[in-house]
């Protein structure tokens, strides 16, 4: 037989009729950003366009936004409900044919905004609030939120023929209805009165104060009478008894008081412009630390400012509040290292000096330790251990009851730290970047640790309002794990970020536009 | 081995006076306006290979039946992590060079469609080793699409697989040359173009919810094309 009649057979056989598995590159399925409420865990997915709640045991459910794509989510005051920043496309060319969004001409095509409120799965309201409008704070009974354009939050992309700069949206949570006050220009701080009947919102220049009842400003604070002159708030807080509004400028050492009884306006002179304060309910005093200065400040009685200032060893750019003490640290400063515990009754300071400089620190739920999370420095001239340890990311743990401090090295960067508090005692809940372990740290003894292993990398931990805990892992389909600190156990839920990926893009509410 | 006893066995001389049965071995493509078809193939075409069985019904007419099966997949990487909903495809490193992001997370992708196919095939005698064909067929196909984080790890990765059945039909004609004669036998090359359409394989995921959550459609439909080795007898 002719051997060459089998070459047809052989090129045939030499075509490549299997996967080219050659790359590609798509935008992300799902967002790690994920919200934790009491129904379930919801995710945001940007290549479908959709929103998704996951449960436990491989569970979940697309949550149905009418065809609106989510930009970005968070939960209400008491974690029941999802706010959804949301648009979707709209075609102004009625061409019946015209059926997804790549075939409406780019000229025709444009995208309405909206906030969803998503409670238990279900949209329940809608409230035309367009995306700019990234900040949001919630009344202290959780039914009204506040919604303004924080020019300090990144993406300043805004939407509409119109926008108002000036504008606060106050929005019933639970119907959806809004309602639109001008406060100022840039408003970027917003305190509520004890009662909770009346909100401070300062701005530009001016400070007004709106009665959330009938949704009007009540008084108004002008923090200059030269309209040339722009003041800008950099920090604010509402003194324990609830009279006073103490503002701190941008670039100066004045400290504006207002008094909301007998409308007026006080000011201090200051050593310098405070970067962080913070009230002491317990014994009626207000915390002021400084960037650039080694010095803490009480404010021990507000009618008069009477001020009480402490020296530091080295300045302190934050504050954090415990039960009767205060918790100063720089996060900004990586030269220094201190951690210092300021006893607010006795106003006596204690000082811990942590292995290397503090990027964030958190308290333990009953306040007998501070957990801060240290970040690697590159300073020259040290070696041996002292460079390793330098060089490393790292957690200290403060005992504030025994004024002692373990700095540990750690193996890569920190991703999540989360506290709880259990019959056991206190433990930090530890989750590294490239390290598929959830490390959980005795505070009383940080040495000793125990590891639960995780099903693949972490990306984040959020806290649950049931106590448990969600972990987001890095993961292309979509994956996180439930954690119930209390036994340890985890149940994982993955594939979750494929649906309606392969979707086409249909106009939605196109009949009813 | 196989294919060389297999077609040593079509060789041998038939018992019969005429060509009675064909047995073809075929590879073929499925082309796709599918934009949704680039995640799984720089291609527009899905490719298959598979065996058409036939028998003569009448005078250069055979029944075809065949099973046709084809693979399409790729290294997808997704951003997850840094908050960014647009896909950062490349870098600039610092000499300046542009770089691809492998460390985002990423997956497999891979869709096998499986095709059941049945029709008849004409046969117009041109010269005595060369005839035109014209060849049409309905299809049962079924499809899976599968996704994993790791090919190599088994379980602890996640890993999904959605299933879809649809209908569809070719329509080709073509050449075929019988390259070897020996009696009443053959061995012919064939080559075979038309159109081929597979309604959409509606990809979803049922496990997760009391409803069907849809995850996508893959739509196969465009020109076809098909070349084959076989056997008469």
């Amino acid at each position: 037989m002719n051997k060459q009649l089998f070459l047809p057979l052989f090129a045939l056989m030499a075509c490549n009729p299997w996967p080219d598995l050659r790359d590609e590159w798509i935008a992300p399925l799902w967002s790690t950003d994920i919200v934790t409420l009491d129904d379930g865990v919801y995710a945001r997915l940007p290549n479908a366009g959709a929103l998704v709640r996951i449960g436990t045991d491989q569970t979940w459910q697309l949550v149905d936004l009418d065809g609106a794509t989510p930009l970005s989510m968070r939960a209400d005051a008491g974690k029941g409900r999802l706010l959804v920043h949301a648009q979707w496309p709209v075609c102004e060319d009625n061409d019946p044919s015209i059926k997804r969004v790549e075939d409406c001409p780019s000229n025709a095509l444009e995208f309405n905004h909206e906030l969803a409120i998503v409670d238990n799965g279900k949209r329940k309201a809608v409230a035309s609030i367009p995306a700019h409008m990234n900040a949001m704070t919630f009344t202290p009974d959780g039914e009204t939120a506040l919604v303004y354009m924080d020019s300090a939050a990144g993406d300043l992309s805004v939407s509409g023929p119109i926008i108002d700069l000036s504008e606060v949206i106050l929005l019933d949570i639970e119907s959806g209805d809004t309602t639109s006050v001008s406060v100022g220009f840039m408003p970027n701080n917003i305190l509520f009165t004890n009662d909770g009947y009346r909100a401070v919102v300062m701005s530009r220049s001016k400070v007004v104060v709106l009665d959330l009842e009938t949704q009007a400003i009540t008084v108004e604070y002008p923090l200059t009478l030269d309209a040339d002159i722009e003041i800008d708030p950099s920090a604010a807080v509402l003194t324990p008894d609830g009279r006073y509004v103490l503002i701190s400028i941008e670039g100066t050492n004045d400290l504006y008081k207002l008094d909301l009884e007998v409308v007026s306006i006080d000011m201090e002179a200051l050593d310098s412009s405070p970067s962080d304060m913070s009230a002491d309910a317990e014994h009626g005093q207000t915390v002021l630390v400084y960037r650039d200065r080694a010095q803490v400040d009480l404010i021990t009685e507000h009618d008069f400012i009477e001020r009480t200032s402490l020296t530091l060893d080295d300045p302190a750019t934050d504050i954090a509040m415990g039960s009767g003490t205060a918790v100063l640290y720089n996060s900004r400063n990586d030269g220094v290292r201190d951690i210092v515990l300021l006893d607010l009754s006795t106003h006596e300071t204690t000082e811990y000096v942590a292995s290397n400089p503090v990027d964030s620190l958190k308290m333990s739920p009953e306040g007998d330790y501070a957990v801060a999370v240290l970040k690697p420095t590159y300073e020259g001239g040290t070696s041996g251990l002292d460079s390793y340890q330098k060089s490393r990311w790292g957690l200290a743990v403060a005992d504030l009851l025994s004024n002692d401090i373990v700095s540990l090295v750690l193996e890569s960067e920190p991703v999540g730290l989360e506290m709880v508090q259990t019959e056991e005692g206190a433990f930090a809940l530890l989750l590294l970047s490239d390290f598929d372990s959830l490390i959980q740290v005795d505070l009383s003894a940080p040495g000793n640790y125990s590891m639960i292993d995780l099903p693949s990398d972490p990306a984040g931990i959020d806290a649950s309002p049931n106590g448990g805990f969600t972990i987001a892992h890095e993961s292309g389909l979509g994956q996180v794990s439930f954690l119930d600190p209390t036994t340890g156990k985890i149940r994982t839920t993955g594939g979750f970020a494929t649906a309606g990926w392969m979707d086409n893009d249909v106009l939605p509410r196109r009949d009813t536009e | 081995m196989g294919i060389f006893a297999l077609c040593t066995l079509f060789l041998a001389p038939s018992l019969a006076n005429a060509q009675s049965f064909e047995v073809n071995l075929n590879t073929a493509i499925l082309g796709t306006s599918d934009e949704d078809f680039d995640i799984l193939s720089d291609r527009t075409a899905m490719p298959s290979q598979g065996v058409d069985l036939g028998f003569a019904v009448a005078e250069n007419l055979n029944v075809l039946i065949g099973f046709h099966t084809g693979t399409v997949g790729k290294v997808v990487y997704a951003q997850s992590t840094d908050g960014n909903d647009s896909a950062t495809i490349a870098y600039e490193d610092s000499d300046g060079y542009y770089d691809y992001n492998f460390e985002d997370p990423s997956f497999h992708i891979a869709s096998t469609v499986n095709q059941l196919k049945a029709g008849v095939r004409y046969r117009f005698d041109w010269t005595r080793r060369l005839k035109m064909t014209v060849t049409s067929q309905a299809i049962f196909a079924h499809a899976n699409l599968r996704m994993d984080e790791d090919i190599e790890m088994e379980g602890s990765e996640v890993e999904v697989t959605y299933n879809a059945f649809a209908p569809g039909f070719t329509a080709a004609g073509g050449v075929e040359w019988a390259a070897l004669i020996v009696g009443e036998s053959a061995i012919n090359l064939g080559v075979e173009a038309g159109y081929g359409h597979i309604l959409g394989f509606n990809f979803k995921e049922r496990d997760a919810a009391k409803d069907p959550i849809s995850v996508g459609s893959l739509n196969l439909n465009g020109t076809f094309a098909r070349m084959y080795i076989g056997t008469r007898f």
